[in-house]
């Protein structure tokens, strides 16, 4: 009797080996498009962040501000709105303003938007009695690239500019 | 097999990026909307209480009104968002009919002058249309 010889499988067929090519091809392209779109998607949330997150921190900081100030000041600089001097009428970065006090005194408030080594940001400091400056109280936000304060017929306006180009300005009439 | 999952779980993410974006995009437009309309209020606040009444006025007396095309901020990317705001007053019943009221000296013996000032600010997301407004009481 004759066995008939075992038939042994080796290798794949070219076919076989193309179709699972393909499938890990499609498998791999299927997972960039979608880690792509993730990050897409983290790029527009980031994107969105300033104004969503950043701007009513600043909105509700800075509007309650010139909400209770009496007058205000523009300068081009602490060191001006220290000594009250050079006032300016046109965009400033440094606004001084004036609180009247439950005694009747006045005390001054100065915010800035300056460069104080950790990039440009927006402080707030609270002028003392002895009239020396120390360092800010807040650094209310360290994000926007340009911050500007201007006076528009009467109005104190404060134009915000981001990272992204957004631009949101709030407004505020003195009490 | 391993495709159809990761079709679902693609388009599953797809879905719950939009879910997260879209709230977010209608939000930017409300923090641009309500900084516009802080300066409409600081205005009627601050405007004369003569030039709010005169003939020529930024907030005509009801039923005319004043619109103005109007910048109320830019979105990232830097992109300008417009809206129309359109201004108005509307007169206090107890003012005199010269300051289009229907009072008399009996119910307004002071003959205050009453004005609620109103700005409407009109914009559009998408293919929607929304309205919000500030209203102050200025008197005299």
């Amino acid at each position: 009797m004759r066995l008939l010889p075992k038939k042994i499988r080796r290798a794949f067929t070219i076919l076989e080996l193309t179709v699972a090519i393909m499938v890990g091809m499609t498998v791999g392209a299927t997972v960039l498009a979608m880690l792509n779109q993730q990050i897409a998607f983290l790029r527009i949330f980031r994107a969105q962040s300033f104004l969503n997150e950043e701007v009513p921190i600043i909105s509700s900081h800075v509007v309650k501000l010139l909400a209770s100030a009496e007058r205000f000041r523009l300068h081009a600089s602490v060191a001006n709105a220290l000594a009250g001097t050079n006032p300016r009428l046109t965009s400033s970065p440094v606004l001084v303003l004036n609180f009247r006090q439950p005694n009747g005194t006045v005390r001054a408030g100065i915010l800035s938007f300056e460069n104080r080594g950790q990039g440009n940001g927006l402080y707030y400091y609270v002028v003392p009695v002895s009239g020396i400056l120390s360092a800010p109280q807040w650094a209310i936000t360290m994000r926007p690239t340009n911050v500007s304060f201007s006076v528009e017929s009467g109005i104190l306006r404060t134009r915000v500019t981001g990272p992204a180009g957004e631009e949101v300005t709030f407004s505020g009439a003195m009490e | 097999m391993a495709m159809s999952l990761l079709s679902v779980v693609g388009l599953l993410l797809l879905k719950l990026s939009l879910n997260v974006i879209y709230p977010r995009q209608y939000s930017l437009q409300q923090v641009l909307s309500d900084s516009y309309l802080t300066f409409e209020r600081a205005r009627a606040e601050r405007i004369p209480f003569e030039s709010l009444v005169a003939l020529d006025s930024p907030w005509p007396a009801f039923p005319t009104t004043a619109s103005e095309q109007v910048v109320i901020g830019k979105l990232p990317g830097g992109k300008s968002v417009t809206g129309t705001v359109i201004r108005t007053r509307i007169p206090a019943p107890e003012n005199y009919p010269i300051d289009g009221g229907t009072g008399t000296v009996t119910v307004n013996p002071a003959a205050m002058k009453v004005w609620r000032v109103q700005s409407v600010l009109q914009y559009r997301i998408a293919e929607r249309t929304y309205l919000k407004s500030r209203t102050l009481v200025r008197s005299q």
